[in-house]
């Protein structure tokens, strides 16, 4: 006997998922992602094996020359220039691989400019240091990078969740 | 059995429960969307946007030399900010047992450093005070040990921010 309820529900109908559903959420997460993302978009990649310091500090980073002070190495742009263990024993304030690597690095912005007037030499660098140096490597750092003719620092740091 | 789910429905309502009844079309008959392929695109969307996503947000504190400044030690003295108001030399000397500031010829009570990290509160109330007594006062010099960690360093510089003093130059330390 055929009773209304077995007419909606045969047997061998199989239960769908209300498909619906799913896909507004999906698609409200993809359009918040999506805006997340594009506000991102020319920012300095934090370097790895570092830990930066965290601050309340507000402004955005600028796509400048990138020095990363990491616990075993000083890089710039990505490559190694000096080892740090090895700068902590050294007398004076001079670091020499970085040195000659930002005097390469200037002389060749500075040779592009006599070619492009849209080229300028700013001598703009941003340091990104791990949390735990101690102020005297950051000093010969920031003393060598004076030197040799970039004075505009920014200190990278990690914002503060508080909001 | 099926073929009468799928069926025209003759009396509407009753026979089909939920939105498909409401839809109301003509025919009776809801075209059943195959929503897999959007789902899957969906899907390796958002775990693409997951992965790019940067979940430590960047910031920058910036600070000048001047130029060709650092040869010797590394003072950071700006010359042109003495030039707004009678400057006032504020120093804040960071050291391994907490902050000095010393000012105007004066010094103030040592903050010394708690059991694990450094008095900050207090400091920020001092800053402050000091902000009341001088308002045009905008620089500050950190002299800071060469010990010090660099956290402590961008801390006590978000102190100095925070009660208006935004000129911070750090100044050389103690060599070793």
């Amino acid at each position: 006997m055929k009773t209304g309820r077995q007419r909606r529900r045969p047997p061998t109908e199989s239960a769908k998922p209300q498909m619906t559903s799913l896909v507004d959420v999906l698609t409200v997460l993809v359009f918040f992602l999506l805006k997340n993302f594009s506000t991102e978009g020319d920012i300095i990649t934090p370097a790895k094996n570092l830990e930066l310091p965290i601050s309340s500090s507000k402004i955005k980073p600028e796509n400048t020359l990138n020095i990363a002070i990491s616990r075993k190495h000083i890089m710039a742009e990505g490559t190694p220039v000096a080892l740090v263990d090895e700068e902590l024993d050294r007398q004076g304030t001079d670091i020499p691989g970085l040195a000659r690597y930002l005097e390469d690095k200037r002389k060749q912005t500075e040779e592009i400019a006599q070619y492009d007037k849209n080229v300028t030499f700013t001598g703009k660098l941003t340091i990104q240091g791990d949390r735990l140096i101690p102020y005297f490597l950051l000093q010969k750092v920031l003393a060598t990078c004076g030197a040799n003719g970039y004075s505009s620092f920014s200190l990278a740091v990690s914002k503060k969740d508080v909001e | 059995m099926s073929g009468a789910v799928a069926g025209p429905a003759p009396g509407g309502g009753k026979h089909r429960g939920g939105i498909a009844s409401k839809g109301g079309s003509a025919m009776g008959t809801p075209i059943d969307l195959d929503m897999t392929p959007m789902m899957n695109m969906l899907i390796i969307l958002i775990s693409f946007l997951v992965t790019m996503v940067v979940f430590t947000q960047l910031a920058v504190i910036k600070f000048n030399l001047p130029p060709q400044a650092g040869g010797g030690g590394d003072q950071a003295a700006s010359p042109d900010s003495t030039q707004k108001g009678p400057s006032v030399d504020i120093t804040v000397l960071v050291s391994e047992n907490g902050f000095q500031i010393i000012g105007e010829g004066r010094k103030l009570d040592p903050i010394p450093k708690g059991t694990k990290d450094y008095d900050y509160p207090r400091l920020a109330q001092f800053m402050r005070k000091l902000k009341e007594e001088y308002p045009t006062a905008e620089d500050v010099v950190l002299l800071i040990d060469s010990a010090i960690v660099y956290q402590d360093i961008i801390t006590t510089m978000d102190v100095m921010r925070e009660n208006k003093f935004p000129n911070i130059l750090l100044s050389g330390g103690v060599y070793r």
